[in-house]
């Protein structure tokens, strides 16, 4: 009975310092963390068919060194990525790597918003950073379109003021 | 009798400002409101339905500017004839002095500046959308 109220004493002060009070972990054992940003910001500019560049920064933030980074991403159907380093030998802990992901739309994308998943994976250990892009038309198609009703409305306005003042 | 021709003719001009306001402040209301309702639709997504409403928005652009031009156009042309018409009873009536002739021109430049400033912003409402998209 003793032993019993002394467990629920203990486990319950446990979970209230582990709730009220700040508390910190130390690590016990070596760990890897690793973090990737995407640097390029949101909602960048992409043209189909024209390579663009996005800056991305992989860290690891544990206190083991991580060897053998891949790097892969999960994209729309038909958009490329190379990576500049195509891997990471190792990233030994607290190292940063600036890494280039050069992101190719094909010719037929349709204008809109896309999302894209830049991942890094390591035996045991898998991070993402996503970023979203806009696909424009860039054909000048509608522009073009919106310039000849502008003219087609000036035409016009002349064609009536001349037609109707001079009745 | 020629008391009620000057009442009518005043008459006239009174609902001629109010007609020819009318026409100015709907078109540029229609204008900036479909600029906007455009520009939201070429700024989502480009499919088929919202480009059928967008061409139909720039048609009723379209037809409403040109009535409205038309309007003013016309009724620039009966406020010069009623002015006209004014002008010469005041001449008969010996009161012409107190009336200045060149307010046919002031008028002229007015209806104009109206008229331009609706198709101006017609353009606008036209084009942007366009450009946007």
């Amino acid at each position: 009975m003793l032993a019993g109220l002394v467990c629920a004493a203990l486990l319950f002060g446990s979970m209230f310092s582990g709730l009220v009070l700040p508390s910190r972990v130390t690590a016990q054992t070596e760990q890897a963390d690793i973090f990737l940003y995407v640097l390029s910001g949101y909602y960048m500019e992409i043209i189909p068919g024209e390579p663009e560049t996005l800056y991305l920064e992989i860290e690891n933030a544990g206190t083991q060194g991580i060897s053998g980074i891949d790097l892969l991403a999960d994209l729309p159907e038909n958009w490329t990525v190379e990576y500049t380093p195509i891997s990471i030998p190792y990233l030994c802990a607290g190292q940063r790597i600036p890494l280039e992901a050069v992101v190719l739309a094909p010719e037929n994308t349709s204008r809109g918003e896309y999302n894209l998943v830049f991942i890094a994976e390591t035996a045991g250990t898998r991070t993402f950073g996503s970023t979203a892009v806009l696909v424009r038309d860039t054909s000048g198609l509608w522009q073009w379109v919106g310039l000849g009703l502008g003219l087609v409305m000036i035409g016009g306005f002349i064609l009536f003021y001349r037609h109707f003042n001079r009745n | 009798m020629i008391e009620r021709v000057h009442e009518h003719l005043i008459a006239e001009l009174a609902s001629n400002a109010r007609t020819d306001t009318i026409f100015v402040l709907t078109a540029i209301f229609l204008n900036l409101v479909t600029l906007g309702i455009n520009s939201g639709i070429a700024s989502s997504s480009a499919d088929s339905t919202q480009t059928i409403v967008m061409f139909t928005f720039v048609a009723l652009i379209l037809v409403v500017n040109f009535v409205v031009e038309v309007g003013l156009i016309r009724g620039r042309q009966m406020r010069t004839k009623l002015i006209k018409g004014l002008l010469k009873m005041y001449k008969d009536q010996g009161v012409a002095d107190y009336y200045d002739p060149s307010m046919l021109s002031d008028y002229a430049l007015r209806y104009n500046l109206f008229m331009l400033a609706v198709l101006f912003t017609g353009l606008v409402a036209v084009v942007i959308p366009f450009l946007l998209r």
